[in-house]
């Protein structure tokens, strides 16, 4: 990997986790890269929706029903945002 | 004498009572009393006790609850998710006698204060808050609440009710309820509502109905309900705060196209779960009714314009510490409701507004006089709701504390996500001229929905 996608990857991270924490209302230091949907109190299905809000509007991306329901952890969201990444609008597989 | 809910203790009806699918295990009528006795006998003793459960959406918690009731005990239900800390506080203030958490069962005192003969059931007056206020019930308005529901839908055994909605929570409690007087199955589903396996369930065991409040709803709409293929499922119920009528349309058209049904109903604690329900059939030409009352109950409306309910489902009275538990029946099946309500020239009720100002948030009440005072000490602050949101005005000061730590603040307090709550800065506060803060005319001010 080159030095500038380390960087991105890094960006990304720091970004997803300011989101996750907004999003669940959890405070500025938690550790959220380990967090899946249940094991924390506040993600329960009224955090979800919160969280999906907050990484729609971070994001600036609009989920679709089926990645509403599959984000359930912060790996599963990165996922689903980093292929949104890398194909922005085509949802074109293809290229990534 | 055993409560009319656990007839079938002694003669168990054919067929499954629960289903816990994280447990992987069913339960037929006769599994669940062999259960629910044995659980009775481990804390049978001389007097009555009281017998706190902390409850889960589990079949350990449904076995504890029953088994307590099942003993002739008065059962407190508390959200397990709750704070160790607060658990604690109301075990104290009660003087539970026994605590049942899953599969532990744990004495924690010799017998307390006496309590009343026909005390069954104490529900919290606010979901899932730490809140010392409960609703005291009887076995007699538990068994006629839940013979309402059975009545109002029309339950029968064939029915697999998905149990969504939290044990601790009057609604989702009066489902189990409702099910088991019906010799129905309940499917404890082990996962939310918002997770793929969820939907899973409700097909691989075809439940046929689904019990949600409006934030429920909402959840569904965004998650693409309408395109999920459930064969077996005909009933909707939406209960615990009101409904946008577009959501009810929605809703209601979407039910009618899977030949089942949208049935919008009404309830309060205070009545053991639920008063009113609107005949599903007037659900797309009166989206903004409650409908009639439960069979057995009847609604009038005051001079004040108040919603009164009568019905032999209304508690006993309130409670606030153990002494409490040994009152009587201070209500004498009356409910001042403290809903503004209105009637149609057939009779069918709707909720105009609340004569308290009590609010709505995620399915819990909020006291906004109570909260007010609460955060006085951070200046004066107005509560009020909005659009499922609370909204925090207060009037601009220097000592104010900054918007995200009041809201914080307003968040540990009642318990509420601080994402349902905003902050908003005003010149002023209006007041009427009595002195008291002009919520219609803040509300305009604001451009929020009064």
């Amino acid at each position: 990997m080159s030095s500038s996608a380390v960087d991105n990857e890094r960006r990304f991270h720091k970004k997803l986790s300011q989101a996750f924490r907004a999003g669940l209302d959890l405070p500025a230091e938690t550790e959220v890269t380990t967090l899946a949907f249940g094991q924390h109190q506040n993600w329960d299905s009224l955090g979800h929706m919160s969280l999906i809000a907050t990484l729609e509007e971070k994001f600036g991306v609009s989920l679709t029903e089926t990645e509403v329901l599959a984000i359930g952890s912060y790996a599963s969201a990165a996922e689903v945002l980093q292929f949104r990444n890398r194909a922005p609008d085509s949802g074109n597989r293809a290229d990534s | 004498m055993r409560s009319a809910l656990l007839d079938w203790v002694d003669q168990p009806p054919p067929g499954t009572a629960l289903h816990d699918v994280a447990a992987e295990r069913s339960w037929t009528y006769a599994d669940l009393a062999r259960d629910v006795l044995r659980c009775a006998a481990s804390l049978a003793g001389p007097a009555r006790s009281l017998v706190a459960c902390l409850c889960r959406v589990d079949a350990q918690s449904v076995i504890g609850y029953l088994g307590a009731l099942a003993a002739g005990h008065a059962v407190m239900v508390i959200d397990a998710g709750t704070d160790a800390v607060t658990i604690r506080r109301l075990l104290d203030l009660y003087q539970a006698e026994y605590v049942l958490n899953g599969d532990a069962r744990e004495r924690l005192s010799g017998p307390g204060r006496p309590l009343h003969d026909e005390l069954a059931l104490l529900l919290s007056t606010s979901g899932s808050t730490g809140s010392p206020k409960y609703v005291r019930l009887s076995g007699r308005a538990l068994d006629a609440n839940a013979k309402q529901i059975v009545e109002a839908l029309d339950i029968g055994p064939g029915e697999r009710a998905a149990q969504v909605l939290p044990l601790h929570y009057s609604y989702g409690l009066s489902v189990l309820n409702s099910h088991l007087l019906a010799g129905a199955c309940v499917v404890l589903p082990g996962t939310s509502l918002v997770r793929r396996r969820f939907w899973e369930v409700m097909k691989e065991r075809g439940c046929t109905s689904l019990a949600g409040v409006p934030y429920t709803y909402a959840i569904l709409a965004r998650i693409g309900f309408e395109n999920f293929i459930l064969p077996d499922l005909r009933t909707l119920t939406q209960a615990g705060g009101r409904m946008e009528p577009t959501a009810v349309l929605a809703f209601g058209r979407h039910m009618a196209e899977r030949d089942g049904r949208l049935v919008v109903m009404y309830g309060q604690t205070e009545a053991t779960a639920r008063i009113a329900c609107l005949p599903p059939d007037r659900v797309l030409d009166k989206p903004d009714r409650v409908g009639l009352s439960v069979p057995g109950g009847h609604l009038s409306i005051a001079d004040d314009g108040e919603l009164i309910y009568l019905g032999p489902n209304v508690m006993l009275g309130y409670a606030r510490r153990r002494e409490d538990l040994a009152r009587g029946d201070d209500n004498r099946g009356r409910l001042a409701t403290g809903d503004l309500a209105r009637v149609d020239d057939e009779g069918l009720y709707s909720i105009v507004g609340r004569k308290r100002r009590i609010a709505k948030l995620s399915g819990q009440r909020v006291n906004l006089d109570e909260l007010e005072t609460m955060l006085a000490r951070h200046g004066t602050v107005a509560a009020l709701e909005s659009a499922d949101q609370l909204i925090l005005a207060r009037a601009a000061c220097e000592a104010a504390p900054d918007r995200h730590e009041l809201s914080q603040r307003a968040s540990e307090l009642i318990h509420v996500p601080s994402r349902f709550i905003r902050v908003l800065d005003v010149s002023r506060l209006p007041r009427t001229s009595s002195g008291k803060v002009d919520y219609a005319a803040l509300a305009s001010e604001l451009g929020v929905q009064g």
